[in-house]
This record gives structure tokens, C-alpha cells and sequence, in this order.
């Protein structure tokens, strides 16, 4: 019937119409102009503001002591989120382009770049001194954040990864020293080997697809993820320096993991489980390892524990990835004077100090903080992490880098060498075409 | 022949007039819109849930809309270009050959499965027709992300139950530290194992209601006329199933067609693309890669496609004079 074809056309339109009205927005928020301002301080009786936190990046305590400085300071309340790390870039991203995102959220230093060169994040320039609180923050962990100059978020804590032991299993095995070169570690681990045969006990267990820690041989053997040269990136993966790292981890991962976890990563299953239920001696992790272990089998006591640095064939330590969280605030967060104030808590010293130095045994975000801790002496744990720090290197800065780490093609090519499926030359030819494809846009 | 015609002519004529007390015809001129306003909140809402997104996947595919317009708003209208980047893009069409091969997989094996389990059923005792029922309404209520995640942990290296199983069986050697999800051959295996075992209960059961339906003295008949078994399946069962095999056929391409969750979950496309279908390859490129234009063009030319199938089919079904 005719009537029926207009109304359908009819309503087709208005409701493209309505759809497109929508979909153009208006411009970003006009930011402050004009000299530095201080972060406000307004009371908010009744109001709640909603941080999201990355799993086993803050203890509770830590988080708790945040939560209960900021309801004292403003009256409002915090809803906390604590979030997964499979498929976070994609949350973030679609929770940033509502009208109602989370006003705080931990974002890793290797993703913050993309989201800030989009327009996701608040501006946050005109508050910065008065955020800093007098530190100077840690490069690595300021650099993602700023783009063309601009700051887009508070650095939260670094974090670097080192050779966490049983110390019990070592003495067992005859091994009393820490390994200081390369060849010292495998005859420790040789001697691990010996006295534990089980088929599923690992020497190290190293996860073929935890590609955070495999990068370590690659660099220590000279070769780079990509390197941009003039705006344009190349991937690193098929030099000699790198093929030769590749190799090297191959050898290593092979010998003194079990077959299974070539194509595994740190999660499932959780490497700090493994550890804690003595299905392995030793394992390449972050400072929140540390915790994590002892959360896993409370059984496991300091004294049980140690660390150093990973050393490497090339005779210095292996570079450590440096990685780390920093706070954004959401471009479109309905709260963002309660947002400055509890990102501003969050970045300060004395939080810095005493709980994310104190508590969760991070490295703390700035350089006196860090001096400070390193004076009121670290634990024979954090030590091993503090010397890994002065090594480090950092992913490419490029607004395109959560992508790689989104589709875990990073992941699978790792996990694809250690398990022999591909030759680290095949493998490195496709993997650096896709890192230049998707890091020049 | 005006003859045959009459009957017929004074039968509509004699309903118009209104001769039958039980149907009032509506007057000339005069609409009924007592339907039309009982229709409007289930119009509403499939307009709302259905036709919206749907206009606007087309408008997104004629943009440059990424991530930068999520955050600020801002896009362009960039005509075809995004429909021509990827046909000219060997991804597209290696993903659409993959699609094609696992759904043809997919089918083939659900189909043949249940039209076995159908079978089955028919000549089982009533107590283990009820156990076999139950188990397959099992299998097919569990949520396929549970499902997924529980395949997971069966086909895991080193600690998953199928290997060990396998292993047991000493016919493919030590299999204990095989990596199924790193295998190409073996993750779409495993991807294909799953959801056939999720397809095969619907099926069966489907089959098994038509199945009962056929008149049994055809069977007597035929089993008297000394035919075996498999020519009394090909010639009586299979012919009185047709229309509900076609109906199911359909069904299941477009099903398996669509899949992603158990793809997503187990490979999440991998290793190195191996089963990454059409619809992975549309989340990759628009919710990982944040290239959301790239992506809707993606999506329109799927469905287009399996619109175009379905088209093909139903109209030859027509033609034949099947029932749907």
C-alpha cells in the first residue's frame, strides 16, 4: 500500500535524522587560559566519583588509604572498579566516548599516548604544578603522558621486572649467591633442574607469550621494537642484533620452562600462583609480584623470597621494560574538580611514600621520592627491582602502540617462536610489516 | 473459464456484502487503526533496537570515523573510499574465503551430527530418550562465553583434560604440551568441535519432532519389500525431512555464518589469522584498531552477502514449491 511505503520511509528518515543530530558533537572543552592554576578545591557532599583500577596494580590498602584522605578532603564518596587487562584498551576507549565515562582511570604508561593524541583525556597543563607538589616526576613515566608538550595525566607508580627466586629451593640446590652474570644464573638453574624432575616443574618459568619480559634479551642484545625516523617507524625485529636476542630467548625459554608454556602467557595460568604452589623456582615479574605471590600462599615469607636483576649475555643487566600507571581524567568526566583532587592525592609524596613505595613495594613516581626510598633502605626484595630500574627502556611513544598490544600480535609473536611454529626470521619479516602498518596510521 | 470462476467470484463478493453475520467487512473510506496502534510499541522498539543501528552502520561505513571522533565528535564524510580500501585489501578477501570454508565446515558437520542423533533417538527405549534429551537441552542452555571458557581450560597445554585424554589413547603420541590455540590447524578444530557440539542438540531435536511425524507404515512397507536400512532412511525418512533439513540448513549458515564469541574467546582470530572469519576481522579492525568507518563498511558487505545467500536459497525454495 502506498501509505504504508511513505510511513516507512517516513520514519526511516526521522530516525536518521535524530541519528545524525547525535553522531556531530561539539568541539573539545575550552581549556583553561591564561597562567597556572591550582587544583580546586570544592566540597561535594553526596556525590560519588568513579575510578577505575587495573588488577594488581594497587594493593586494597593503598587504595583505601586514597579513597579515605579524598572523602575527608571533599565529602563525596568513591566508587572503585577494579578492572581486567584482557580487552582493556577497547573499554577504555568505548567508556571514553560516552557522556558518562569513569572520571579516573589507571591507564598503563604504554597505553596513555593513544588515548591523549585522541582527545580522550582531560588537559591537564594549567593544573601541573600544583599536581607535581614540588617532585620531579620520573621520565618514563611523563613522557607517554605528554603530547606536543601538553600533560594528560598524573604518573602513578613504575615499575620494573627482576628475577624473583625461592631462595629455599636455591639453598636446597646448593646455590647461595645471587647470579650476577649469565652463565652463573643457568648453572644455578642447572642445579635447580637436577633435584626437581617432575615433567611439570619449570627451572624459570617463562610464559612464551609474555612479551613484557621476552623483549628483555632482545634489547640486551642491542635490537629495538621499531625506531621512527623522522615520523615514519620501522620495525626492528628483523636486524641482526635482534634476530640474535630472539635466538637467545628461544634457547633460554626452551631449556628451563616447560614445553606448555611456550604459548601461554603470565595470566592464565598466573605465573605467582605457579610460583607459590612450587611448580617453579624462579620467574621474570614486576615489584607486585612480590605481593602477589604472598597473596597466593600466605605460607610464603619474605625471607623465602629474593630478587635481582636478570643478567644478560652481553655481560650488563638486560634493559627492563619500563612500565608503570599513570591517573587520567576523562575529557567528558561530569566530576573533574573531584577528579583533579583525588588524582592530586594519588601523586602525592606522602601517598607516593608510604603506601605505593611503602605498601605495595612499587617504585615511587618521582626521582626525590625515589631517593627518599632508597635512603630509608629497601628490603632485600625491592633492591633487586631498584637496581633493574637503572636499565630500562620504554615501547615506542607512538598514538598508535595500544593497538599492538590490543590485538596481541606482539603476544603471538613470541609465543609462535618459543614454540618453534615459526623461525624467529619468518616470524620477525610478517611481525615487523604489521608493527609498520599499524604504527604509521 | 468463467464457469470455474463464479463460485469463487460470488464467495468474495457474498464476505464483501457481509452475508455472514460473523465477519463485519469495514466500510469504504474508513481505516482501521485499532491494529496499527496495538503494533506501535513492538514497532517502536524493533525500530529503535533494529532499524536505527542499522542506518547508522551505513552512515559510519561512508566516514572516517576513528577513535579521535569517539572522544571529540569530529569526522568527515569520505564517500566510498572506505568500501574501496577494502576490496583492494587481501585481508578482506582471505577472511571471506576462511568464512566460507568454516561455516561450509560447520554446517556440514552440525548437520550430519544431528540428523545421527535424530536417528538414534528414534530407536532408543523411553528412559535413555529422556537422558539423551536432557543432556543435549545441557549442552545447548550452557552460555557459549561459559562454554568457550570451560573449552579453554580443557584444551589447555601442559594441565587440559583432551590432551591428557588423548595421550592415554597412545595413538597420536605424548600430546600433553600441545598447544591447540596455537595450531592453526588444530585451534579451528577445536573452535569447530564447540560449536558443533552447541549446534547439534537444536538440530537433533528439531529432526527428531519431524522424524516422529512420519507415518510408520511407510517404514513397515518398505522394511516388508526387503529394502536395507539405508535405503529405507534415503528413501522415506530423508524425503519426509526435507523441508525441515532445508529450514535448518538455512538456520545454521546464517548462524555459523555470524559466530564470534567461541572465535574470540578461544583464538581470538589466531594464530597468525588463521581463524580470523569476517566477523572477527570487523571487531579487529574497528574495536581494536579503532578504524570504526573500516569497520562498518566491513559489516555492510557481510551482511550484503549473506543476504544475497539467503536470497539465492529461499528463492530457489519457492520455485520448487517447497514450505518454508
Amino acid at each position: 500500500m502506498r501509505t504504508t511505503r511513505f510511513a516507512t520511509a517516513g520514519a526511516l528518515s526521522i530516525a536518521a535524522v535524530f541519528a545524525l543530530a547525535s553522531c556531530s558533537g561539539s568541539g573539545a572543552a575550552a581549556g583553561p587560559d591564561g597562567g597556572p592554576l591550582v587544583v580546586p578545591t570544592t566540597k561535594a557532599e553526596g556525590e560519588s566519583l568513579t575510578v577505575w583500577v587495573m588488577e594488581g596494580d594497587y594493593q586494597d590498602a593503598t587504595l583505601e588509604a586514597i579513597n579515605d584522605a579524598f572523602t575527608e578532603q571533599t565529602g563525596a564518596e568513591v566508587d572503585l572498579q577494579i578492572q581486567q587487562w584482557d580487552g582493556i584498551t577497547t573499554k577504555i576507549s568505548t567508556a571514553l566516548s560516552t557522556s558518562t565515562p569513569p572520571d579516573v582511570i589507571d591507564i598503563g604508561n604504554t597505553q596513555v599516548s593513544g588515548y591523549a593524541a585522541n582527545g580522550g583525556l582531560l588537559d591537564l597543563t594549567a593544573y601541573e604544578d600544583d599536581l607535581m607538589q614540588g617532585a620531579t616526576w620520573l621520565t618514563g613515566l611523563e613522557e607517554p603522558a605528554r603530547i606536543d608538550g601538553l600533560l594528560y595525566a598524573v604518573p602513578g607508580f613504575a615499575g620494573t621486572r627482576a628475577v624473583i627466586y625461592n631462595t629455599a629451593m636455591w639453598a636446597e640446590a646448593g646455590v647461595t649467591e645471587i647470579p650476577t652474570t649469565y652463565e652463573e644464573l643457568t648453572a644455578a638453574l642447572d642445579a635447580v633442574a637436577a633435584q626437581h624432575t617432575e615433567a611439570d616443574f619449570s627451572p624459570f618459568y617463562f610464559p612464551g607469550q609474555y612479551w613484557q619480559s621476552s623483549m628483555q634479551f632482545v634489547w640486551d642484545a642491542g635490537g629495538e621494537i621499531a625506531v621512527d625516523s623522522d615520523g615514519t617507524w620501522t620495525g626492528g625485529f628483523s636486524t641482526p642484533e635482534a634476530q640474535q636476542g630472539l635466538e637467545e630467548f628461544v634457547e633460554f625459554q626452551n631449556t628451563y620452562s616447560t614445553g606448555a608454556s611456550a604459548t601461554l602467557d603470565n595470566i592464565t595460568p598466573d605465573q605467582n600462583q605457579l610460583f607459590a604452589d612450587g611448580k617453579t623456582s624462579a620467574l621474570l615479574n614486576t615489584g607486585g609480584g612480590i605481593a602477589g605471590i604472598k597473596k597466593a600462599n600466605p605460607a610464603i615469607t619474605d625471607d623465602m623470597l629474593g630478587t635481582f636483576p636478570f643478567p644478560g649475555r652481553s655481560g650488563e643487566q638486560q634493559p627492563a621494560m619500563l612500565g608503570g600507571s599513570v591517573w587520567g581524567i576523562a575529557a567528558k568526566s561530569q566530576h573533574s574538580d573531584l577528579a583533579l583532587q583525588w588524582a592530586k592525592i594519588a601523586g602525592s609524596p606522602k601517598m607516593q611514600e608510604e603506601y605505593v613505595f611503602g605498601v605495595d613495594g612499587w617504585i615511587p613516581n618521582s626521582v626525590e621520592a625515589v631517593e627518599a626510598a632508597q635512603e630509608s633502605g629497601l628490603t632485600e626484595q625491592q633492591a633487586g627491582f631498584f637496581a633493574a630500574a637503572l636499565v630500562s627502556k620504554a615501547t615506542p611513544a607512538a598514538a598508535d602502540w595500544p593497538t599492538i598490544e590490543g590485538d596481541k600480535s606482539i603476544a603471538e609473536f613470541f609465543g609462535s617462536i618459543a614454540s618453534g611454529a615459526k623461525s624467529p626470521a619468518d616470524a620477525a619479516k610478517a611481525f615487523d610489516a604489521h608493527l609498520e602498518d599499524v604504527l604509521n596510521g | 473459464m468463467t464457469v470455474m470462476a463464479d463460485p469463487v467470484v460470488r464467495e468474495e463478493h457474498a464476505a464483501a456484502v457481509g452475508d455472514s453475520p460473523r465477519r463485519r467487512p469495514p466500510r469504504r473510506g474508513r481505516r482501521q487503526w485499532a491494529p496499527l496502534w496495538l503494533l506501535t510499541p513492538a514497532g517502536l522498539v524493533m525500530g529503535v533496537v533494529t532499524v536505527v543501528p542499522i542506518v547508522l552502520l551505513v552512515l559510519i561505513s561512508v566516514t572516517d570515523y576513528d577513535q579521535r571522533s569517539l572522544f571529540t565528535g569530529a569526522f568527515a564524510f569520505v564517500g566510498f573510499e572506505q568500501y574501496a580500501a577494502i576490496f583492494t585489501d587481501s585481508d578482506f578477501w582471505w577472511s571471506l574465503v576462511r568464512t566460507i570454508v568454516f561455516t561450509v565446515a560447520m554446517v556440514v558437520g552440525s548437520v550430519a551430527v544431528g540428523m545421527g542423533v535424530a536417528q538414534l533417538m528414534t530407536r532408543l527405549g523411553t528412559v535413555m530418550r529422556y537422558v539423551v534429551t536432557v543432556v543435549l537441552i545441557c549442552a545447548w542452555a550452557m552460555p557459549n562465553v561459559a562454554s568457550s571458557l570451560v573449552w579453554n581450560w580443557l584444551f589447555q597445554p601442559g594441565y587440559g583434560v583432551v590432551n591428557w585424554l588423548l595421550t592415554q589413547l597412545r595413538v597420536f603420541g605424548d600430546m600433553t604440551d600441545v598447544a591447540w590455540s596455537q595450531h592453526p590447524l588444530l585451534s579451528a578444530t577445536s573452535i569447530w568441535a564447540l560449536i558443533v557440539w552447541q549446534a547439534v542438540p537444536f538440530i537433533a531435536l528439531t529432526l527428531y519432532a519431524a522424524q516422529v511425524q512420519v507415518p510408520q507404515e511407510y517404514y513397515e512397507a518398505a522394511r516388508l519389500d526387503g529394502a536395507s536400512e539405508w535405503t529405507v532412511y534415503r528413501s522415506i525418512t530423508l524425503v519426509f525431512l526435507r523441508p525441515t533439513l532445508l529450514l535448518i540448513t538455512i538456520l545454521s549458515i546464517i548462524w555459523d555464518y555470524n559466530v564470534f564469541n567461541q572465535i574470540w574467546l578461544i583464538s581470538q582470530g589466531g594464530p597468525d589469522a588463521t581463524t580470523t572469519t569476517l566477523g572477527i576481522f570487523t571487531y579487529k579492525t574497528a574495536f581494536v584498531g579503532f578504524d570504526l568507518g573500516g569497520g562498518a563498511a566491513i559489516s555492510v558487505v557481510t551482511t550484503l552477502i549473506l543476504l544475497v545467500l539467503t536470497a539465492v536459497y529461499i528463492r530457489n525454495l519457492v520455485r520448487s514449491g517447497e514450505d518454508l
